[in-house]
């Protein structure tokens, strides 16, 4: 199975919204990482077929989505950021009713199964109106699995969950994960280092970094710190470096730091994590962009 | 493709929405009770027993009788004032006058009713021998001044059909709609089909529910009498019984429904908002009909207001059947722009 | 922020639409009529100038007002018997026309005005203001009857100086206004979609949470949103005043446009004292106040209901109840199938619609009806102008229904607010 974009780019009117994305997929789990307007929407709307790319083409399995059609959406799964439900339909007529929409024979042992995984059965015959937002999340998340995609694809799945749903999602997530691609576009960083074996960061259209969590990682190496400072302030208004983290201390804060070079005298270096990656990539490249 | 025919069916009549148009059905009910109320400014049983009078006889028996109540009728109060004078001046008796007196209040209850007998063999005149028919046709001529644009109807269509494809654009639905493999064309075609019941099944319970009125209010007496025989219907052009006359104006309303329907479909299939679209739709189905009273021309032909209002003078089915197949094709059209057809597609 | 309200409004699609829609409804009318203006007219402007000629020189003949009323009349009494005798009335040359046929046209209409200002109206006058004395004077009448007919007295004892013209334009331009009766109604009800849609757009955008609980507040929001609708309403007025006074002007001529409007047969028993520019200027106003109770309307349901379409819905069907009580009554001249060019008077038609004049604000849409006599009905025991109270009962529901909508306005959905309560008694997440 295999997921391959070929110079994927979107225009609106000016504005690049996706510049070149090209990028090989096969089974896993692929975190997509950026700021705001960085494209993860428009590079997900263009595989959802939502919207047509102003250059480029998608491919799965060597044939093209957009001719694929419904053919491709049968293996397909998404669940966008911002999305509405029937106010007046149960959990479960909602399931039922996209279940009809994807063509799924015998539905109810299906919706019976999600219903259990998203940890909503007992609320299959509650109206959706009454939801709260993440009940509705995980309604949403049941309705991208119900025709078993693909390649399934997931706008900021855990926003609105709490710690305890959220690490059901990741468990869930990578048991679904074998033998399909699945993509998310997420800011929590730790859903990333937990599920994801590929990492894409996409800053401005454009892809900074496609690689894997480890070598990611390993490219930060050399690269992080801790200090204790006196004076926060001072810190934060040096330039050179970047803080990820300040912890108040008696005498004054422990910082960490991201730099090239060593911040401080008293500074030591320490294991990396996905938020010093972001840090060090998307405050670089907007500092060269200035 | 059933499935999702009921799904859509959900939606239009979620939450007890079917109580709006129960709420609509005995609105009319009560509006055709109450207006399906025979006043007229002269005596009907005088003109019930005039046409009963005239049933039994032939057309020329018929004519004979008429011209000669005429002249019997116009002669007796003509004489209102000699006979006052004669009496006044002894040439008759009191007794005399008192007979006369008699005749005269007769004749003078009569006349009004007589009147409109005499309208209706006026028109007679201009008709075929076979169609100069007497009978009881006053409930029939109030069922057709009755019968004209249907706000109920319209109000159901508005109510029931322009929320089809606006509430998944307010709902924010139609994202997770479309990447399902059948979240586009074929969930657009179910939604057609659920406006095209929706009207089909309004218009129908709907207009039958004026002819159970009738029925209740007046019967249905003399439905197989021709159609010109009654009184301001000289003029039609077609040579069918009342009933079928009124059943086919009726048919002709409903296939205008079906397209009332489909219109308020495609309008919101564009237009994507509710309150737009039910502007817009009001806008195209009331505002032609400010301009097409009596209207025979295009107006008439393609306008679905002056479609729903019905034509009196002459009945098609071909027509609204065409602009069914005018409005499917519209629809289509709009559907093949917003998923255009790619290989494999559905 | 009242700029920044009327902006928004000014840029929506609802906005543009509706005013596409309005311009097209209006212009097919317009052009409709026109269309079919040489068809209608009795006789050409041309023919109307000769009538007028035809007049002025009767007038700077004869010293007194009889005296210039017989010499018309004797005019067309010639005339009349000249064509009654001719055989060719066409070919024979004319005094005032080409022909004896157009001097026949010319007289009969001339002979018709001088008729009507010179006799019928002043004497109509006479009439009223002298049985209305003897009323006054009868000191066995009530009260409201002896009010009643010093109010006639005072209203009919006016001495109007009417010009001795043809208004034969007059009987198009009435049809043309008349014409626009249903244009009105369609911009009741879209002032109406209008203001739902503004009041309703927090709550269709989801932006209650952000707007409602920001620095400026409700009320700002709320007066500055209803004044930017008054402006839309006010300015569509103004083009709509324009419009009528241009084809008026155009139809009837300035000389016309400036005489009282008695001068026309159809408004004999209007009390007021105005011309026919002052009656367009106030009918249009009549259906300003129309459109700004429509948009109170809009303002009251919209925090009760806050769904856009519930709001479309019920307004839209208590506006449509309104008016097509107002339409039906106001059609109490019923035809007959059997013979459509005689009409009767329904008279329950007739008596209803007399009754919801005094209060039905929808009755504005068509405001020529306040002006085609003496309007007014016992209100205790005093005659009240029609016009008046129904103006007063609108300007009334406007004030209650803006009052209620800006108390309403961004406060929490009471029923919300019991589905909550509810909730957390049942220990169920909401």
């Amino acid at each position: 199975m295999e997921l391959k974009f070929n110079n994927v780019s979107k225009n609106y009117g000016k504005k690049q919204a996706l510049s070149g994305f090209s990028t090989v997929m096969s089974e896993g789990v692929y975190a997509l990482l950026g700021p705001n307007g960085a494209g993860k929407s428009t590079l997900m709307n263009c595989l959802s077929d939502l919207i047509q790319p102003s250059e480029g083409n998608i491919l799965f399995d060597g044939a093209d989505i957009r001719q694929m059609g419904a053919r491709f959406r049968e293996i397909y799964g998404y669940m966008p950021q911002s999305y509405g439900l029937y106010p007046s339909f149960t959990a479960a007529d909602t399931l039922r009713y996209f279940a009809s929409l994807k063509d799924i024979k015998n539905p109810e042992s299906v919706i019976t199964e999600l219903l259990e995984t998203v940890n909503l059965s007992d609320c299959s015959k509650q109206r959706v109106g009454g939801f709260s937002g993440g009940m509705k999340r995980r309604l949403g998340i049941a309705i991208a699995l119900l025709n078993d995609p693909k390649v399934l694809v997931l706008d900021e799945p855990t926003a609105g969950l709490d710690p305890k749903e959220r690490i059901r999602f990741r468990n869930l997530i990578s048991e679904v994960s074998f033998n399909r691609v699945v993509i998310f576009a997420t800011h929590i960083v730790s859903d990333v280092e937990s599920i994801a074996n590929n990492v894409i960061l996409l800053q401005n259209g454009k892809i900074l970094r496609d690689t894997d969590v480890g070598s990611l990682l390993e490219s930060m190496d050399g690269k992080v710190w801790e200090a204790d400072v006196e004076n926060v302030n001072e810190a934060l208004g040096k330039d050179s470096f970047k803080i990820s983290n300040i912890v108040k201390t008696p005498t004054g804060a422990k910082i960490r730091i991201v730099s090239d070079e060593k911040p401080y005298q008293n500074a030591h270096l320490t294991i990396p994590n996905l938020e010093d990656v972001y840090l060090y990539y998307f405050n670089e490249v907007a500092a060269e962009n200035d | 493709m059933t499935k999702l025919i009921r799904f859509e069916f959900m939606k239009v009549f979620n939450r007890g929405k079917w109580l709006f148009f129960a709420a609509i059905l005995f609105a009319k009910l009560l509006f055709a009770f109450l207006s399906l109320n025979l006043k007229t400014d002269f005596s009907v049983e005088v003109y019930r027993e005039y046409t009963n009078q005239l049933a039994g006889m032939s057309e020329s028996e018929a004519s004979e009788f008429i011209l000669a109540e005429s002249e019997r009728i116009n002669s007796i109060i003509a004489a209102s004032n000699e006979m006052e004078e004669k009496y006044m001046s002894g040439e008759i008796s009191i007794d005399d006058y008192k007979k006369y007196r008699t005749s005269y209040y007769d004749a003078n209850s009569k006349i009004k009713a007589f009147e409109e007998l005499y309208k209706r063999y006026e028109q007679f005149q201009e008709l075929e021998p076979k169609n100069r028919i007497y009978f009881y046709d006053l409930s029939w001529n109030l069922f057709g001044r009755y019968l004209g644009f249907d706000f109920f109807v319209f109000f159901t269509v508005v109510l029931f059909c322009i929320p089809v494809f606006c509430r998944e654009h307010s709902d924010n639905v139609c994202c997770l709609n479309e990447v399902s493999k059948f979240g586009r064309r074929k969930l657009c075609f179910a939604k057609i089909t659920v406006c095209f019941t929706i009207g089909a099944v309004a218009a129908l319970v709907l207009y039958a529910s004026d002819f159970a009125v009738l029925a209740l209010r007046f019967g249905m007496d003399f439905a197989d009498m021709p159609i010109q025989a009654v009184i301001g219907y000289g003029a039609m052009t077609d040579d069918v019984t009342v009933l079928t006359f009124f059943v086919g104006i009726t048919a002709s309303k409903v296939l205008w429904c079906i397209c009332a329907a489909l219109a308020a479909a495609a309008v919101s299939a564009v237009i994507k908002e509710y309150v737009l679209s039910l502007i817009v739709y009001a806008s195209v189905i009331l505002i032609p009909l400010q301009f097409s009273a009596g209207e025979q021309g295009m107006l008439g032909k393609i306008g679905i207001g002056p479609g729903l209002q019905g034509n009196f003078y002459h009945f098609s089915l071909l027509v609204p059947a065409l602009n069914i197949v005018l409005w499917l094709a519209v629809n289509y059209v709009i559907v093949a722009i917003k998923y255009p057809n790619k290989a494999h597609s559905h | 922020m009242f700029k920044y309200e009327l902006k928004r409004l000014l840029k929506s699609r609802l906005f543009l639409i509706l005013i596409l829609i309005t311009v097209a409804y209006r212009g097919f009318i317009t052009v409709n009529f026109f269309k079919n203006y040489n068809e209608s007219i009795v006789y050409d402007k041309e023919t109307a100038v000769q009538i007028n000629a035809f007049l002025k020189d009767a007038e700077s003949k004869q010293s007194d007002r009889e005296s210039l009323r017989m010499a018309v009349k004797n005019a067309y009494l010639e005339v009349q018997e000249k064509a009654a005798t001719d055989s060719d009335i066409r070919n024979t040359p004319g005094s005032y026309g080409k022909n004896l046929l157009e001097d026949w046209t010319i007289v009969e209409a001339a002979n018709e005005r001088a008729e009507y200002i010179l006799k019928t109206y002043p004497e109509q006058m006479r009439k009223n203001v002298s049985q209305a004395a003897l009323t006054v004077n009868d000191s066995s009448q009530d009260a409201y009857t002896v009010r009643k007919n010093q109010k006639i007295i005072d209203k009919y004892n006016v001495k109007k100086d009417f010009s001795l013209i043809d208004t034969s334009a007059a009987d198009n331009w009435l049809v043309l206004t008349k014409s626009f009766d249903y244009f009105y109604v369609f911009l009741t009800f879209a002032l109406f979609f209008l203001a739902s849609e503004a009041f309703c757009s927090e709550r269709t955008r989801s932006l209650e949470g952000l707007v409602f609980t920001s620095k400026k507040g409700r009320a700002k929001l709320f007066s500055s949103r209803f004044i930017s609708l008054t402006v839309i309403a006010v300015f569509l007025t103004v083009i709509f005043t324009a419009a009528d006074t241009v084809s008026a002007l155009y139809i009837m001529g300035y000389r016309l446009v400036v005489e009282p409007i008695q001068i026309l047969p159809d408004f004999i028993g209007c009390m007021a004292n105005i011309n026919i520019l002052t009656f367009i200027i106030l009918c249009n106003l009549l259906r300003f106040a129309l459109l700004l109770l429509a948009i109170s309307l809009a303002a009251v349901i919209s925090p009760l209901l806050r769904n856009i379409f519930a709001v479309s819905l019920s307004g839209g069907l208590m506006l449509f109840t309104a008016f097509a009580l107002n339409i039906y009554a106001k059609n109490y001249i019923v035809f007959d199938a059997s013979n459509p060019f005689t009409g009767k008077i329904d008279m329950a038609r007739y008596k209803l619609y007399e009754r919801i004049r005094i209060f039905l604000p929808t009755c504005f849409s068509s405001p020529a009806a306040y002006f085609e006599k003496f309007d007014y009905f016992r209100l205790a025991d005093f005659p009240v102008s029609r016009i008046a109270f129904c103006l007063s009962v609108t300007v009334g529901l406007f004030a209650v229904f803006t009052l209620f909508g800006f108390l309403r306005f961004g406060r929490p959905y009471r029923f919300l607010q019991k589905k909550m309560i509810r909730g957390k008694r049942n220990g169920t997440e909401i």
